[in-house]
């Protein structure tokens, strides 16, 4: 009997597993088939059919230190095509010295007495300024606005950038924020800034891409973004000292729950860097940023793109490796293996020349020079693998300073080591602990 | 280029200018991990980009027809609203 009652059990526990197996099996199959159908599903989110006016208190928060005439710029227009908003402008602690020059805050004021003026009592940076704002909104938590714009102080936009943004965010009560559609302010000053112009294109194709994929595009930028204040308010509004505050906040609002979504009609222009060095400092910081959000494991599911991204190009780093390791030069004709990839390789790459060339279309500002540049694609080539380089650099400097949290420095050789190469990085671009906006 | 998922014609012509250096000068065991690699490497990248091409086309065709209906809507407005003018004035 007992033998028979420890066979049925073992029976029992054998039935109970292949149970269980199949139906983790049939989990991971599941989940398989959501991910595939997710990656190629279209945007389930509805956008406004008309323009009528929407019935939402909004606004519009401008931080700036040591701003420009363009500046004031950007506040006439807010004001003049949009009466219905309220304009904030937060100066983060310009030097006195500098308004007494060049009186840009005394412009601002002058434009109208409904603008609103706060002064941060230190540099706080971006996204310590917005939330300085915020802060200062929320006094008064009867009268918070429902919808709150971020934008640059040196953004450029027209009459329908705002409304259609808000609208945008209203339509769908799922969507935490919106951003616009960006596109480069002084393309034609330069070579590096024409091609710019061509990478934002870029961006703009992917956010419309992502609309719905994973909650929405990767990032919210932080040139102008519309955001529910209580959405804001309940994530925990931006997070200082961050590289990159406008990504972390979109990471956080789709952990949250919340989807993001581009506005396709409300356009902005912004200045992009016109020397190697800039550029270079800006994607350094961006790609930095990147990577500390990548290292956050609870964004992970926010950020697929991201994830799919780095993966690919460490998978290519492996790959040049391996050819370093195994190649021997003049072995000769390439094998049937070889001759498929190389062929699958050419097709690919003649997909996405021809998308590239007939998405020039969207391009509202081409001229001949843009259709060389990109027709040709070796300057966009070239481009490309110079900035992969600030990825190589990042990855580099986040090995160091993970080695120096895990080898703290001991003797004084290795603490002059150390702080030599920080301060080479740092050179170079890559720091642990800046804003977007420096002092 | 790299974080743009669905990828460019950019990093793909980088894959293949490897792919081209890595099948003339590999054999044996190099080339064996090298295709099982690069195949898997082609395969992600082939269907991320050929899905973000897919939504792109349904999105911005999405985008297009909610503009027109918008451009309608208002053109429709504005008519209604000179037809309104002409009706108070008597013309």
């Amino acid at each position: 009997m007992g033998y028979k009652n420890e066979t049925r059990s073992t029976h029992g526990v054998l039935y109970m597993r292949v149970v269980e197996g199949t139906q983790r099996f049939g989990t991971i199959i599941r989940r398989i088939w959501c991910a595939l159908v997710s990656i190629f599903s279209m945007s389930d989110l509805s956008l406004p059919r008309d323009n009528v006016a929407y019935n939402a208190s909004v606004y519009a928060i401008i931080p700036t230190h040591k701003p420009r005439k363009i500046t004031v710029q950007l506040v006439r227009d807010l004001i003049r095509w949009n009466p219905d908003v309220t304009v904030c402008v937060v100066d983060d602690c310009t030097p006195k010295e500098y308004e007494a020059q060049h009186h840009i805050f005394r412009s601002i004021r002058k434009l109208s007495p409904d603008v609103r003026y706060f002064r941060t009592q230190e540099n706080r940076l971006k996204a310590g300024a917005i939330n300085y704002a915020i802060a200062e909104l929320m006094r008064d938590p009867e009268h918070l606005p429902d919808v709150i714009v971020t934008l640059d102080d040196d953004v450029v936009i027209d009459q329908r950038t705002i409304p259609e943004l808000v609208r945008t965010l209203l339509a769908d009560v799922r969507v935490g924020a919106a951003c616009t559609q960006c596109r480069v302010l002084n393309k034609n000053k330069n070579m590096l800034t024409r091609l710019q112009g061509l990478e934002y294109l870029g961006f703009n194709a992917v956010r419309i891409a992502d609309e719905s994929f994973f909650n929405g595009p990767l990032v919210m930028h932080g040139m102008l973004s519309a955001f529910r204040t209580k959405t804001l308010i309940e994530v925990g509004l931006f997070a200082e000292r961050h590289l990159i505050e406008d990504y972390e906040m979109t990471a956080r609002l789709k952990t949250a729950g919340y989807r993001v979504r581009l506005s396709p009609q409300s356009l902005a222009w912004t200045e992009v860097p016109e020397t190697f060095g800039q550029l270079w400092r800006q994607r350094a910081r961006w790609i930095n940023g990147g990577i500390t959000i990548l290292g956050v494991r609870k964004y992970w599911r926010a950020i697929p793109q991201d994830l799919i991204g780095h993966a690919m190009f460490l998978a290519t780093v492996l790959l040049v490796g391996l050819i370093a390791f195994f190649g021997k030069a003049g072995s000769g004709e390439p094998s049937l293996a070889a001759s498929i990839i190389i062929v699958l390789s050419i097709c690919q790459a003649i997909v996405f020349y021809v998308f590239q060339v007939w998405y020039m279309r969207y391009y509202a500002e081409r001229d001949p020079v843009d259709w060389i540049l990109r027709l040709t694609l070796v300057p966009e080539f070239l481009y490309a693998n110079v900035l992969t380089l600030v990825l190589a650099g990042a990855y580099v400097f986040r090995l160091f300073e993970r080695t120096a949290v895990i080898f703290p420095v001991g003797n004084k050789m290795s603490r002059i080591t150390t702080s030599w190469l920080r301060a080479l990085f740092a050179r170079i671009g890559f720091t642990s602990g800046w804003g977007t906006k420096g002092a | 280029m790299w974080n743009l998922h669905g990828g460019t014609a950019i990093g793909v012509a980088t894959s293949a200018t490897l792919s081209i250096i890595g099948g003339t000068y590999l054999h044996g065991a190099g080339l064996v991990a090298l295709s099982i690699l690069f195949l898997g490497v082609m395969f992600v990248s082939t269907l991320l980009a050929v899905a973000t091409m897919v939504r792109f086309f349904r999105n911005q065709h999405r985008n297009d027809r909610y503009a027109e209906i918008k451009d309608a809507r208002q053109a429709w407005v504005e008519a209604h609203a000179r037809s309104c003018v002409f009706a108070d004035t008597g013309m």
